[in-house]
């Protein structure tokens, strides 16, 4: 499972064991989508297919940080909540894959 | 009266691909021929991509080929304006400043010029009849466009007072794109980052609208150079709803080989994509 407290990543394997990820990239991902879509969650429920441009946004911003900064932008409920899905994916997918 | 930058930030680009018949052989250019074929759009077809767009903010920009050729060019720009979510931008070598100069006069329409966009050209405008001159800085929407090509970056300081004269808020400068072999400039054989070019396959910088076949083409960049066939797709309010969401194109093997300038910045702020994806 992973968690986001207090802007840190958090991760609690089946024994219940957790341990903190520092990432200094996932963390201004996380910065940077919260300009976006104000309230981040974090959560592997939230995972679930979206359009992949949801998913080329949220890898763009994690290349270019500054991308998210240039304009103020303020998506609707629905693709705010798609790029949230999208976000999720992303996070879990680097993690896992270091985990591995 | 329409503002470039307006239609630059919040319109979606799409080619209209009228006719792929010109009275040039610009040295640069691989779309077109100079068979005379389908110079008369037709409007059934016109009118019914258009209806099928009428929801969305689109900037039609007609070339081919050259559009100046077309024989209803008048009749096709009505169409194209007579709905306010759609905005006409005409690119051409000049022809159709000679034929259909009312177009210059008109605000509305966005027409830009390449008759010398690189200076090669100004040796064969000694040979024949004498070009138009550059825009001067203007409030009618006209512009030059110059894409850096080459011979360009390689010539441009032989020619200061073109220079000069170009120097105004109506030239358009561009990057050129990936068919020189080498240019150390820019760096022309290194591929955009992956990202950019996903992205820029969802919704390529301008989509085409080909008219011969009547069909939708995923990018006019390698329709324009011949060289791959990109993905084609029918005309339907379906295939148009989802090219305008992002749902239409896809990542493509073409993409991944692609070797054409995509902007670092990627060719979409993200605020372009807010307000697709909002809709």
């Amino acid at each position: 499972m992973i968690e986001l407290i207090n802007n840190k990543l958090i991760v609690v394997d089946d024994m219940g064991n957790i341990a903190v990820y520092e990432d200094e990239s996932l963390a201004t991902l996380i910065d940077s989508m919260k300009l976006i879509i104000d309230d981040v969650i974090i959560d592997e429920k939230l995972i679930e297919p979206v359009e992949d441009i949801y998913y080329y946004l949220i890898e763009k911003i994690y290349i270019m940080p500054d991308y998210a900064k240039w304009n103020n932008v303020s998506f609707k409920d629905k693709p705010k909540q798609k790029l949230l899905r999208a976000l999720n994916k992303f996070i879990h997918d680097k993690i896992s894959r270091r985990t591995k | 009266m329409i503002k470039l930058a307006d239609v630059q930030n919040n319109y979606l680009a799409i080619d209209f691909f009228l006719t792929m018949s010109c009275n040039k052989d610009c040295h640069y250019c691989t779309s077109y021929t100079l068979e005379q074929r389908n110079l008369t759009v037709d409007m059934d077809f016109l009118r019914s991509t258009l209806y099928y767009l009428r929801n969305y903010k689109v900037r039609c920009n007609l070339l081919g080929g050259e559009p100046g050729l077309v024989k209803n060019l008048d009749e096709v720009v009505a169409e194209i304006k007579s709905n306010p979510n759609h905005v006409c931008e005409i690119l051409s070598n000049s022809t159709v400043r000679r034929r259909y100069p009312q177009v210059l006069k008109d605000p509305d329409i966005i027409y830009v010029e390449h008759f010398i966009l690189d200076f090669y050209e100004h040796e064969i405008s000694l040979l024949g009849p004498k070009s138009y001159d550059f825009h001067d800085e203007n409030e009618f929407n006209n512009y030059n466009l110059v894409i850096k090509t080459p011979n360009f970056e390689k010539y441009k300081h032989l020619y200061p007072k073109e220079m000069k004269k170009l120097d105004n808020k109506n030239t358009l400068w561009k990057e050129f794109n990936g068919r020189a072999p080498d240019f150390n400039e820019i760096k022309l054989n290194v591929q955009a980052a992956e990202i950019d070019r996903k992205m820029c396959a969802a919704f390529p910088m301008v989509p085409v609208i080909n008219f011969e076949n009547k069909n939708i083409v995923h990018c006019s960049k390698k329709f324009a150079n011949n060289a791959i066939t990109s993905k084609e797709f029918e005309i339907t309010q379906e295939n148009i709803d989802k090219m305008m969401n992002f749902r239409l194109f896809k990542y493509e093997n073409y993409c991944k080989g692609c070797m054409e300038y995509v902007q670092p910045k990627g060719h979409f702020p993200l605020k372009k994509y807010a307000s697709i994806l909002n809709e």
